[in-house]
């Protein structure tokens, strides 16, 4: 099989409270908590999404980075639907959540399960809401590793591309377990961008991810 | 390059092995019952497909040595995972470029629920705080095969099976290996009973799909993995193909967390893209094995999607109602059952199906059909998240 | 309880209990949709409002449509409470 050249035209970077667009800061909230830093995060969007505060923390970053990672984009103007996909991993899955699920049936007396708890103990939900919000109906897939999998993550990008399955897509790492978090997306497509754009290759997704 | 099923292994609550599943369906024997294995304040409400052999006589049966700690979830995994690959014909030990692909959504939770209170004061119990990990219990499947190639763990949902399948034959086609174990297999636990329940997605009799007056679904527990191979593999090791695994398509239904569009959105262009990749058109489908879970919302989507996409609804039916929801490994132990329908020439009844639904002018199989000539055969599985799954399957 | 009472309490449940992030209870019209256009809300919120019913109420919901008349506003959401409170 043919394997095309492919192109990162867009990369958000979120650690420690600080968002990374391209490789330029975009905000710096290290002094706030986790929940300031999200609802910092929200604001930088600029988007009004009122379900964005019914997610849990993984989706909400992950969102919101996904969010920023396309804007100044083309990708929603430009791809059909069928043919934007996403690839995401991480090591934590959905255990943050899954833990207040857990912690809401241990207890006998206060035994009340709550359905919008429960839905978000699925790491894919975070593919859900990514896709809802910029209507992506292709590929999706989201792996559990112990770290960190570039060369893994390219693998999938390249294999869906190259069979025509996705002509562009969002890959990366969302990370959310208690108060630790990394969210590191690329947008990948089969033509260099404008501004901004690196070959794919496992050593600009390290560089990116290692820049803070 | 094709990609040909040649190993099939599934446990679950209407068999231990794939030969008394068959049994099973041809008998119309289900398995959905009391809950009498996992302790849960649901057990005389909500019935569900578990299985009747305790983690001890998993343990027995596999002969694992008994200090050993390993998962409910891992157990019915092992259990599938070497039926599989002896109905191939294979070993691990092939000098092959071999995948592991499994799936899960409950990792080892069914134990992490059990010793929750007694992690802070019971040091012993504290192993099994790495065993809920869903990687974990791909990694103890390997070290008990003895596998030391690629493996992965996926975790999709109700999808999560199927997507390893379709992971594993894009690995093969992208050269990356020669034959991959993939499936997925899921446990019941409290975690997830009480979750749909909180999702008010659970019936409190025996499920019936597609039936208008369906409520909701029941849980079920199992495992259901296949060997795949590459053409080149089958050749030089002459195996049996049992089936092709011809065509393919994951997409996103983008519409809401859990619950799929009216229309099935997501639902047509799976199975439309997996029609496209065989080479065939809606006229050729001989049997749906629907993704059918029960709940009005799944069945009202499904069916308007199968109407929207075939001029003539072909045969289909669901077969959860025999083994309940078994979430993960739904979409393994579905293909283990469209394999089973090739080979057999044969329909599986969709039980309970009484009175049609509104708007819908076509029934589910609710007999048993011998002597069916099925050729190609599509296998839905649809998760939460929006995660739509169609696999394809030719006779060979 | 009195009814007035009773809806005031309502919203700041509401409010709690969805998550309705930023939103005050007077901004809260009792008599307005919930669903739909109203404020938005969708079925998992649905579901939320069955399980803030059992949870303060005591008032158990078995079949979720059910739900559509009792959950329509907080005017209907307050009459209902009043008339099954065990």
């Amino acid at each position: 099989m043919a394997v095309q050249p492919l192109y990162i035209t867009s990369s958000i970077l979120i650690r420690n409270g600080k968002v990374f667009k391209n490789g330029k800061e975009l905000l710096n909230r290290a002094d706030a908590d986790s929940a300031g830093f999200l609802k910092a995060l929200y604001e930088k969007t600029g988007v009004s999404y009122p379900k964005f505060y019914k997610m849990d923390n993984l989706c909400k970053a992950a969102w919101a980075g996904a969010e920023l990672l396309v804007q100044g984009t083309g990708f929603n103007e430009i791809y059909s639907s069928e043919k934007k996909g996403i690839f995401l991993q991480n090591a934590a899955s959905s255990s943050d959540t899954d833990l207040k699920h857990a912690a809401s049936i241990a207890s006998v007396e206060q035994y009340f399960p709550s359905p919008a708890v429960f839905v978000y103990t699925l790491p894919n939900i975070t593919i859900g809401e990514i896709c809802i919000r910029h209507k992506m109906q292709g590929s999706s897939a989201f792996f559990i590793f112990e770290g960190f999998e570039p060369d893994f993550l390219l693998e999938q990008v390249q294999i869906h591309m190259d069979a025509g399955r996705t002509d562009a897509c969002i890959t990366g790492i969302t990370e959310w377990f208690g108060n630790q978090y990394e969210i590191c997306l690329f947008m990948v497509e089969k033509k260099a961008g404008g501004e901004f754009s690196l070959a794919l290759m496992t050593e600009n997704m390290k560089t990116i991810y290692n820049q803070s | 390059m094709k990609v040909f099923i040649t190993g099939i292994g599934a446990v679950s609550a209407i068999g231990m092995d794939v030969s008394q599943m068959l049994e099973s369906l041809v008998a119309e024997k289900h398995g959905i019952g009391r809950v009498s294995i996992l302790e849960t304040a649901h057990a005389d409400t909500l019935p569900c497909g578990e299985i009747k052999i305790t983690d001890e006589e998993f343990i027995q049966r596999l002969g694992i040595p008994p200090d050993r700690k390993i998962n409910r979830t891992t157990l019915l995994a092992i259990t599938a995972v070497q039926e599989a690959l002896a109905s191939s014909g294979g070993k691990i030990s092939d000098p092959l470029r071999t995948g592991l692909i499994s799936s899960t959504t409950v990792g080892g939770m069914t134990t992490t629920e059990k010793y929750f209170y007694d992690f802070d004061s019971v040091p012993e119990t504290r192993d099994w705080i790495e065993k809920l990990d869903c990687g974990d219990s791909t990694n103890d499947i390997a070290k008990y095969i003895g596998h030391r190639g690629f493996m992965t763990t996926l975790s999709t949902a109700c999808s999560s099976s199927a997507n390893a399948i379709i992971l594993g034959a894009n690995m093969i086609k992208a050269g990356l290996l020669d034959r991959v174990i993939c499936g997925g297999a899921d446990a019941l636990s409290k975690f997830t009973i009480n979750g749909f329940n909180s999702l008010m997605l659970l019936e409190q009799e025996h499920c019936r799909p597609f039936d208008k007056e369906r409520k909701g679904l029941n849980l079920g527990e199992g495992a259901g993995f296949v060997v795949i191979e590459s053409e080149r593999a089958v050749e030089e090791y002459q195996r049996t193909p049992l089936a092709e695994v011809a065509g393919y398509s994951n997409v996103n239904d983008a519409f809401h967390q859990t619950a799929s569009s009216p229309d099935g959105a997501g639902a047509q262009m799976a199975m439309k893209n997996a029609m496209l990749m065989a080479g065939v058109s809606p006229a050729d489908i001989d049997y749906i094995n629907v993704h059918g879970t029960g709940t009005p919302n799944n069945d009202e989507s499904e069916s308007k999607a199968i109407k929207a996409i075939f001029e003539k609804a072909p045969s289909f039916s669901s077969t959860k109602a025999y083994t309940g929801h078994t979430l993960a490994a739904a979409g393994g132990i579905e293909a283990v059952i469209s394999v089973l329908a090739i080979r057999n020439r044969l329909l599986f009844p969709n039980l309970n199906y009484k009175n049609r639904m509104d708007d819908i002018d076509f029934d589910p199989v609710t007999q048993l059909v011998e002597n069916a000539d099925i050729r190609h055969v599509i296998s839905n599985s649809f998760g939460f998240g929006g995660n739509n799954t169609s696999l394809l399957f030719r006779k060979v | 309880m009195e009814k007035q009472e009773l809806i005031e309490t309502l919203k700041g449940q509401i409010i709690t209990q969805l998550n309705l992030e930023g939103m005050q209870p007077e901004e809260i019209d009792a008599d307005a949709a919930l669903f739909g256009d109203g404020l938005g809300l969708d079925s998992i919120d649905a579901l939320e409002l069955i399980v803030l019913l059992e949870k303060e109420y005591g008032i158990k919901i078995e079949d979720p449509k059910e739900g559509k008349k009792i959950f329509h506003s907080v005017t209907t959401l307050a009459d209902y409470i009043l008339a099954n409170k065990p």
